[in-house]
């Protein structure tokens, strides 16, 4: 490589001081290239057999099978090898010291929007032809310890996103219903082992306020499914019959997808937020034998029983919408109980219906919602907590259940062998709101390292310690030290929750 | 892969001129001398250029330089009092003054070309060229003379196939409006692409590529007489040649399929007709382009947005050995600058040259400034820049955004040369412009000082030997 | 009925442990056992508070400081007691959100549209947030003076704790208007705000001068000057919309510094943080919120809240959390801080931010703010942490009474 050279002088010295030590990293690029997550790293002649890598002596939340404190986890290639305290290490086996550490699952955000780096889920193209591994988004979302995204519905909220998210809209379809979606990982600088399922599901929103045309029209779509099964059906055992100049029955993609949904082969969202939506969706999975997974369903804690029967599962907001319209409220004019409830997730949990959390904000942002979007996802589970349910299946409701919802928990949500080594190494344990992704893998390579992204180096896992290599934008002199970074006298004024 | 001659002429006339010049390259490396021994040439006028110093790219930098022209091509190129200079003739005496060839546009949308690089879409326009809608108008053709650029590559816009890339060099202003035919000098020069990354565009491309290689595989059977041989794409990486289709996902479900697998036609047919001598397979004008840049007759250029799309385009170079574009990053899709530097090693391994936009990438989540140019470079990835300018007036900014990379580390021999004799390998000039030696046109710029230090001042341009642009002898 | 018999049997069991049954005095609580943060000193361990008549009446550890009896017991063992929040930026207080009648309205105030025992109310003492300032909104650059009230209270006298409560600048943002082809940019409201305080000022000498003698007319009352008198005396602060870098940096020269006012920053997002240096000179608190972080351009690191204040040199006595409620909703104020914590404030500050820090800045830190004899009794009893979301309020009072209690009440949050 041929040496570099510098302009010398008042204009070099002028550079240096506007930007900083770009020159030398300029110099130095190739180098730091190769060290960075983001970008591609540079072709390594291949080693023969497997690459291991062990993640030892941590605190292994694996939601399939407990809590296991001073497990080792191995990594094989792209799979979860082995999960245990009895783990052998091979010889050759890149080994992180896991001690104080957490590891846990990537989280599955089962609906999202922009995680996936897709600038419009919509889109009829298959996302794995199109998506963006370099996203910023997506590089947040993992930092936050998404590595599983459902996306369904339309473009991204910006980055400085309105004031109230529309959670009806966090997936497409309308009361007839439609087929898309993806269910895609973060797979940070590379498109290999992106897609887990797609088409995803098949979406429905409950008539609401439309009216009784509206209801009419859906059921409509639900006898067609029937009678499309049904014709599928007579035809299959017609050709198995030796029967000559049949047709294969035809019907459009929608319909077709909530038959084969009939058939369990596709999971469908049914959008019901209040009773009344809920209770004309139930009656329809019931009658139609569709297991619905309904979504954002707000006053499903007050049905708990018809919910059990009738629905494969619900989706909550473990903390409600927030805003004024959506606190606890009473209706004068529904005599039943209704409207929101803290304990939402544990009343489901205690009848035995599987639930997983979404966010507020499905997407990803900065302003107003920050810490109830995409990026709190954990964080929101938490609130279950508080309503109610146990650590573990506050987890469960952000990793394996999501997975089986979508149909792909024999790749995700566990750490089980034979899994996707699709692993978070945490600073706290998955639940506390000061937790940050320290690594997270995704098909068993580093897709995030904290380290080595900006984003929430700075940050020091113990809050009294000044941040790392504070000085932002660096030219902003020298900053005066705090003398009392833990002002109360017992130094922890609030120490960390009990584990 | 480089085209020697751009005019269009017949077949044995391109030949003819290919071994002259070979010839005269032969020659050119035993006496360093004007073709002394050629009776035209000695007659032919020749101006000697006396220069304080000579960029010429493929030959160092020479202090004290002469450099003799005549009928537009450079002669020679040496060092002053070595060089012998023919007697007959004259002398442009620029003894304070530095020179560097012109530079080379490599992807410009000047003259009504187009607004902006549309990537979208997937149309097969083929051998379609932007000729018809050039419109250069008085003052652009002023402008364009000053600006330091002696060839512009004029793209055609639009996802997919976008059609064939024009060859513009500026000629001296004249009052009115300009001849068109006095700037244009190939309209066929290049091959231009556009690749959005989406499924409807991936399998236009593969498909276009898998026709194109049929067609050559065909055509070649066919010249042998022999039989129709299986379209096999060349040289194909097992592990990539087949994108990963066939997942568990996709297969049909039990119960569901087809009793009955249907067999491809071509396979009943030929199961139950006996094989014909192959006929010549029909030439289609809109794949022609494709074909002629897989046997590497035609350079070709794919647009994509960054380095996202890079990955995606990776399925496509996969699928024929030969599919080789150079590869233009045109930054529209990414806010942090050119970000090439994500998959420096996807290009190195594809063997590809990467057009870019000349500047530094300031990335979120990287922290730094980072000179994509130099790591692409360092990496061994060839590296042309295109300016950013939409607008001829921007043209005046190129040179300080090299030197903007030659601060954060880039060497200015390889910032110049990545502005002249890469883009025109990239269009396949490589033999015609962008450096100084002999056999080339004489093409390059004056300047009073090193072309890329911020006080230095374009003095002249000089354009097939024509000094079209002197800013000793004009009004500015 | 049954919850008499309740009441009766434990009285009972008392009795039989603690010897004569004394007939429980209305008004007075013991809270024994949890951990006590006072934020006047170390926290306890195991603590006792007592509360008389409205008023926290002593703090002691278990052991040492002795129940008296006629005091209502809770047991607070392995929970923690903590004084009631102080959100420093609400506008549910009251009904209106603010009257655009000109750029700046020094003449408007939201006292006589507060709302008793409000919905809105009911939610943030559930929350444990006993105290809110209610201001004016942000559409003009001077909304009015705002009000402090507690979130729990049956009569007016009980709600109000003092008004005028600040004065409501805003800064930017929400009250500019058009490219300065109608109303007023950056530079004209500054100027405009500038103005009427100057006015203000002069009008405050005036009356001070006839106060004290030096002049013998008096001057003519002006309501529209008339509460800005409490500012120059320093009985209250300016409780200013700003964030950007640019902005507060006006608010900081021409509030802080040229006007000497009382100034707090509310919102103080995005960029504003890199005014740390001259807010440290001029005195002034940052208040974050509502929940916008800051990732920055520059470098892509993520910022957030008032953790970045902090760690710019303001000490700690100097930061604040606000929600601007109900943009964030007003029960959220724990969570806001548990967000400024998980981008870097360590939990102590966040804590004296929601609590003392709060009272001081409002000028109310003898009466709130901390548990110490005679100040409010104003506090919640948490399952834990108050930042975890896991944790919960169990019980809040306000002035001694019981506010909210999740076993009588049913858990609200």
């Amino acid at each position: 490589m041929r040496a570099r050279i510098f302009m010398s002088g008042l204009v070099v010295a002028s550079m240096l001081s506007a930007q900083g030590e770009a020159p030398k990293e300029g110099a130095k690029a190739p180098a730091a290239a190769a060290t960075r997550p983001a970008a591609e790293q540079p072709v390594a002649e291949k080693k023969a057999g497997p690459r291991w890598v062990a993640i030892k002596d941590a605190t292994l939340h694996t939601v399939s099978h407990g809590v296991i404190t001073g497990g080792t986890l191995l990594i094989k290639d792209k799979l979860i090898h082995a999960v245990g305290t009895d783990v052998t290490i091979p010889e050759g086996a890149e080994i992180i010291d896991g001690r104080g550490k957490h590891v846990a699952p990537g989280f599955v955000a089962i609906a999202a929007k922009g995680a996936l780096g897709l600038r419009n889920s919509t889109n009829k193209e298959k996302a794995e032809h199109r998506f963006d591994p370099f996203a910023d988004f997506m590089q947040l979302a993992l930092a936050n310890g998404v590595t599983t995204a459902h996306e369904s519905g339309g473009m991204a909220d910006s980055m400085f996103g309105g004031l109230f998210g529309s959670v009806g809209s966090a997936f497409i379809g309308s009361h007839t219903g439609q087929v898309g979606g993806v269910v895609g990982k973060l797979t940070a600088g590379t498109i290999e082992g992106f897609t887990l399922r797609e088409p995803a599901a098949f979406y429905m929103n409950a008539p609401g306020g439309q009216g009784g045309s509206a209801r009419l029209e859906q059921r409509d779509v639900f006898e067609k499914a029937k009678k499309h099964r049904a014709a599928v059906k007579t035809w299959l055992k017609d050709l198995a019959a030796g029967k000559k100049d049949l047709t294969e029955p035809k019907t459009d993609d929608n319909v077709s997808a909530l038959a084969d949904a009939m058939n369990g082969d596709v999971p469908v969202f049914y959008y019901a937020d209040n009773r009344r939506d809920m209770e004309f969706g139930l009656e329809l999975a019931q009658e139609f034998g569709v297991p619905v997974i309904l979504h954002t369903a707000q006053e499903a804690w007050a049905m708990a029983a018809d919910v059990s029967r009738s629905a494969a599962g619900v989706i909550l907001l473990p903390r409600g919408k927030g805003g004024s319209a959506t606190r606890p409220y009473t209706d004068p004019n529904v005599d039943a109980p209704h409207g929101w409830r803290i304990e939402s997730a544990s009343i489901m949990q205690k009848t035995g219906v599987p639930w997983s959390t979404m966010t507020l904000n499905t997407g990803i942002t900065t302003s107003l919602f920050g810490g109830r979007d995409l990026l709190g996802l954990n964080l929101e589970a938490a609130f279950a907590v508080r309503g109610g349910v146990s650590n573990e299946e506050a987890l469960r409701s952000i990793t394996l259940t999501p997975a089986e919802m979508l149909r792909v928990a024999d790749r995700i949500g566990s750490l089980d062998k034979g899994k996707d080594a699709d692993i978070l190494i945490l600073d706290r344990e998955p639940l506390d709101y000061r937790t940050f992704v320290e690594r997270a893998f995704v098909n068993g390579r580093v897709a995030y390292d904290e380290s080595v992204t900006p984003l929430y180096a700075h940050i020091q896992t113990d809050r009294r310690q000044p941040p790392k290599n504070w000085k932002p934008w660096g030219i902003w002199g020298e900053l005066p030290e705090q003398k009392n970074p833990a002002p109360l006298p017992d130094g922890s004024a609030a120490p960390a929750p009990a584990k | 892969m480089t085209r020697p001659v751009m005019d269009s002429v017949s077949d044995s006339l391109r030949a003819l001129a290919l071994t002259l010049i070979l010839a005269t390259l032969v020659f050119a490396q035993e006496t360093p001398e004007p073709a002394a021994g050629d009776d035209a040439a000695a007659k032919a006028p020749v101006v000697a250029w006396h220069v304080k110093r000579a960029h010429t790219i493929t030959g160092g930098v020479i202090d004290a330089a002469v450099i003799l022209v005549s009928n537009g091509k450079i002669t020679a190129v040496g060092k002053e009092g070595v060089l012998e200079v023919p007697t007959h003739a004259t002398h442009e005496e620029r003894r304070s003054l530095t020179v560097a060839p012109g530079f080379v546009h490599p992807a410009a949308l000047f003259f009504g070309a187009g607004e902006r690089f549309d990537l979208s879409g997937s149309a097969a326009k083929g051998d379609e060229t932007v000729r018809g809608k050039l419109d250069p108008q008085e003052a652009d053709v002023k402008k364009f003379a000053r600006s330091g650029f002696t060839t512009v590559a004029l793209m055609p816009t639009g996802g997919g196939v976008s059609g064939m890339v024009t060859i513009a060099k500026p000629v001296k202003p004249v009052a009115g409006l300009p001849e068109i035919g006095s700037l244009i000098r190939d309209d066929k020069a290049a091959l231009a692409m556009a690749f959005e990354p989406g499924t409807a565009t991936r399998d236009f491309f593969l498909k276009s590529i898998e026709k194109a290689r049929k067609y050559i595989t065909d055509l070649e059977a066919f010249k042998k007489g022999g039989k129709p041989a299986e379209a096999k794409p060349a040289e194909p990486k097992s592990a990539e040649a087949k994108p990963a289709e066939a997942k568990p996902a996709d297969a049909p479900k039990e119960g569901e399929a087809k009793p009955e697998e249907k067999k491809p036609e071509g396979e009943k047919k030929a199961e139950e007709k006996k094989p014909e001598p192959p006929k010549e397979p029909q030439k289609d004008p809109k794949l022609q382009p494709l074909v002629d840049a897989l046997e590497a007759k035609l350079p070709g250029v794919l647009f994509i947005s960054g380095a996202a799309a890079f990955l995606h385009t990776e399925a496509l170079l996969a699928a024929d050995a030969s599919f080789r574009p150079a590869v233009a990053f045109t930054g529209a899709a990414f806010r942090g600058g050119p970000d090439a530097w994500r998959v420096v090693a996807g290009l190195k391994k594809a063997g590809v040259t990467v057009l870019m936009p000349p500047q530094m990438s300031n990335v979120p989540f990287i922290a730094t400034l980072r000179s994509t140019a130099a790591i692409l470079l360092d990496a061994g990835v060839p590296v042309a820049f295109m300016p950013e300018a939409r607008e001829l007036e921007g043209l005046e900014r190129f040179r300080g955004e090299l030197l903007q990379l030659v601060r954060h580390g880039l060497h200015p021999d390889d910032a110049l040369r990545a502005a002249t004799l890469t883009p025109a390998e990239v269009l396949g000039l490589g033999q015609r412009t962008g450096s100084l030696e002999q056999g080339r046109d004489a093409d390059f710029v004056l300047y009073d000082g090193e072309p890329l230090a911020p006080t230095t001042k374009l003095i002249a341009v000089v354009v097939d030997g024509a000094v079209i642009h002197d800013a000793t002898k004009e009004d500015r | 009925m049954r919850t008499l018999g309740v009441i009766l049997v434990l009285t009972l069991v008392l009795a039989a442990q603690e010897g004569p049954v004394a007939p429980l005095e209305p008004g007075c609580f013991a809270l024994t056992g949890g951990r006590v943060y006072t934020m006047a000193g170390p926290s306890i361990e195991r603590g006792v508070v007592l509360m008389r008549d409205g008023k926290i009446e002593q703090v002691g550890a278990l052991g040492e400081l002795p129940v008296p009896a006629g005091y209502r017991v809770v047991d607070t063992t392995g929970q923690r007691v903590i004084p009631g929040f102080i959100e420093l930026h609400n506008h549910t207080a009251c009904s209106d959100l603010h009257d655009i009648v000109y750029q700046v309205n020094p003449e408007l105030r939201v006292l006589d549209n507060i709302e008793l025992d409000s919905p809105e109310m009911r939610i943030a003492r559930a929350g444990g947030v006993t105290t809110v300032l209610s201001i004016p909104g942000s559409g003009t650059n001077m909304g009015g003076f705002g009000a402090i009230v507690k979130t729990f209270g049956e009569t007016p006298k009980e709600v109000l704790v003092r008004f005028p409560g600040a004065l409501k600048i805003a800064q930017a943002g929400n009250p500019e208007r058009g490219n300065g082809d109608l109303g007023a940019g950056r530079i004209g409201m500054n100027w405009m705000i500038r103005n009427v305080l100057v006015e203000g000022r002069a009008y405050h000498e005036a009356w001070c001068a006839f106060e004290e003698g030096k002049t013998k007319t008096q001057p003519a009352k002006d309501p529209r000057y008339e509460y800005l008198r409490g500012l120059y005396r320093g009985e209250y602060p300016v409780a200013v919309h700003t964030q950007i870098f640019q902005v507060v940096q006006s608010t900081l020269r021409m509030l802080a510094r040229d006007l000497k006012l009382k100034v707090v920053i509310d919102h103080g997002e995005f960029d504003g943080f890199i005014n740390a240096q001259l807010a440290i000179d001029n005195n002034v608190s940052a208040a974050c919120g509502p929940r916008i972080f800051w990732l920055s351009p520059n470098d892509g690191r993520f910022f957030g809240l008032a953790a970045s204040w902090y760690w710019m040199g303001v000490s700690d006595d100097h930061i604040g959390v606000n929600t601007d409620s109900p943009v964030v909703p007003q029960e959220e104020l724990p969570y806001q801080a548990a967000m400024a914590i998980r981008h870097g404030l360590p939990e102590g500050v966040a804590l004296k931010g929601l609590t003392i820090n709060a009272a001081r800045f409002l000028c109310l830190e003898k009466r709130l703010g901390s548990l110490e004899t005679g100040k409010d009794a104003d506090l919640a009893i948490w399952t834990g942490d108050p930042f975890d979301p896991r944790s919960r309020v169990l019980m809040t009072f306000v002035n001694g009474k019981v506010a909210y209690d999740a076993a009588r009440d049913g858990q609200r949050f």
